[in-house]
């Protein structure tokens, strides 16, 4: 073999190793940029709980204990803090199951109506609105425990969701006597 | 009473959401729907919506007429026809007020509408018409699947929490939890667990916070954060976590110099990072256990269940605070996630879980 091709082979087989090389390196340097360090990477710009800062509130009871025949009311304070504002609409509706996966409504049951009032009114920031929630049940009611939904949204996106359990138990007039 | 959260979510609202644009004529689509000759009003002014197209009335709603047919076009118009196909508005969906869905993020209003209850929903193609009472109410013309869609924003938000709301005095809140399943290693969202301390008047909040691809890429750090209303808030030295570690939070008032001490604390290494709040007192607080997400678009992008424990509120006498946990889980991040529940097992228990 000539002295040159010597020479070339040697050349051309320190490219290929340098070659070889440097790809690895490039390798390593990416698995590396997956590291937490990764100098790239430039950390996202977002606080938490800034956020939650300031949305309303509401505040409603969970459980309401009543009799047969009676009526009963109870209150519902909003606090708007600072994000609060706009016309807020109130529903409640009997549910079967207290589920966030169904939204499932069931039909009021007999000689018992839940409603509040107002159902609708507008509001302002950093102020406390009451509203009522009102509880009428007829003699005929059956004991046991009923189970709403309460929605409380408040016009463009902000809602509260949660449940109130109206337990029936005995009779007014039994009560008395 | 009970205390309550809020969550951020949208009006109780029947979504017909059509991309798509479609030309006039489009009648050739669907040979079962003969759809007038739309007569496009070039000259009309373009205009800014703020409320629902809709065929009912009421508040919130930008009115139409009853079989009023409905074009949403690929450059960013929705224009509206009489049954007759008079055009009747054009409005900017870019410009027009988004409304959240759920599924499907905030949606311009010349996206969604509101439908009598009991109605029917029927699409063909790109054609959508809604029945009530066996008459067609309102057509929806959209635009191909090849074309622009709209965007699906990601979830940003507190996901799911236990709190109260109610809470006099406290002067210590300590909470365990060990660092969850990652989110997928794919996913760039952005996760925060804390247990958290916020002044009724909502003018700051205390967190010591286990933060994931917020300080390191892709993985779990920890820091304690002092976050005042409308500010971007001040955080310590992050620490490393790895999953599996055990976390212990701890908010401490300090009386001399009236500040909460924020502490996220790894008791696996031993290692502590350590802040100072100011203007969250120790008076009429809030307490929470969180889950907070951002760029969140699935279930793979949350981590697995988390379960604070041995949770300690003490008052200024070191006695405990009586409260009871109220579970809020966000509707909106329903709409992305699944599995989403807020177990609470005792006042010192809590396990936020998801899916993972």
């Amino acid at each position: 073999m000539e002295k040159t091709t010597l020479i070339f082979l040697f050349f051309a087989t320190f490219i290929l190793v340098i070659g070889v090389l440097s790809l690895i390196t490039s390798q390593v340097t990416d698995i590396s940029s997956m590291d937490r360090r990764n100098e790239k990477w430039e950390p996202p710009n977002v606080t938490p709980g800034k956020q939650h800062l300031g949305i309303p509130v509401w505040f409603h009871p969970s459980r309401i204990e009543i009799h047969a025949g009676e009526i009963k009311e109870e209150q519902i304070i909003l606090k708007t803090r600072a994000k609060g504002q706009g016309l807020v609409i109130q529903r409640i509706v009997p549910v079967k199951e207290k589920s966030v996966n169904s939204d499932e409504e069931i039909p009021m049951p007999r000689y018992l109506n839940v409603s509040m009032s107002p159902s609708e009114y507008v509001v302002s920031p950093n102020g406390t609105y009451v509203s009522t929630l009102i509880i009428y049940t007829e003699p005929q009611l059956p004991e046991g425990e009923y189970l709403f939904r309460v929605n409380m949204n408040m016009t463009p996106v902000i809602t509260h969701r949660g449940w109130i359990t109206v337990n029936v138990s005995g009779k007014v007039n039994e009560l008395k006597d | 009473m009970k205390g309550k959260g809020t969550t951020s979510g949208c009006m109780l609202l029947i979504a017909v959401v059509l991309t798509g644009s479609i030309m006039p004529g489009v009648s050739a689509l669907s040979p079962q729907w003969v759809l007038p000759e739309l007569k496009i009003d070039e000259s009309s002014e373009l205009e800014i919506l703020n409320g629902e197209l809709s065929p009912a009335e009421g508040k919130n709603l930008y009115s139409i007429p009853v079989g009023a047919i409905i074009q949403h076009s690929s450059d960013g118009i929705t224009r509206v026809f009489t049954p007759e196909g008079t055009q009747i508005i054009s409005a900017i969906d870019a410009d027009s007020k988004k409304v959240p869905v759920p599924s499907a993020g905030l949606l311009p209003v010349t996206h969604v509408h509101r439908i009598p209850s009991g109605s029917d929903i029927i699409t063909q193609n790109n054609i959508t018409k809604v029945y009530k009472d066996e008459v067609c109410i309102l057509t929806v013309l959209g635009y191909g699947d090849t074309e622009k869609k709209l965007p699906y924003p990601s979830y940003e938000g507190w996901i799911e929490q236990a709190n109260n709301w109610s809470i006099d005095e406290i002067a210590q809140f300590i909470a365990y939890w060990d660092v969850p399943s990652s989110p997928s290693s794919q996913s760039d969202s952005v996760i925060f667990l804390f247990n958290a301390i916020e002044p009724s008047n909502g003018q700051g909040i205390v967190q010591p916070v286990l933060e994931w691809n917020r300080h390191a890429y892709r993985d779990w750090t920890g820091a304690a954060w002092f976050v005042p209303y409308q500010q971007e808030g001040y955080y310590s030295e992050p620490i490393d976590v790895d999953v599996g570690d055990t976390i212990k939070g701890t908010l401490g008032w300090n009386p001399g110099l009236s500040q909460w001490n924020i502490i996220f604390k790894n008791e696996d290494t031993g290692i502590s990072t350590m802040n100072w709040s100011g203007c969250v007192g120790y008076q009429n607080d809030a307490v929470f256990c969180a889950l907070e997400g951002y760029y969140v678009d699935g279930d793979s992008e949350v981590p697995g269940d988390t379960t604070f424990y041995d949770m300690r509120l003490k008052d200024l006498n070191l006695q405990n605070v009586e409260f009871n946990w109220e579970e809020d889980i966000d509707e909106v991040a329903e709409g992305y996630l699944s599995g989403l529940d807020v177990q609470i097992h005792s006042d010192s228990m809590v396990t936020l879980h998801t899916a993972n």
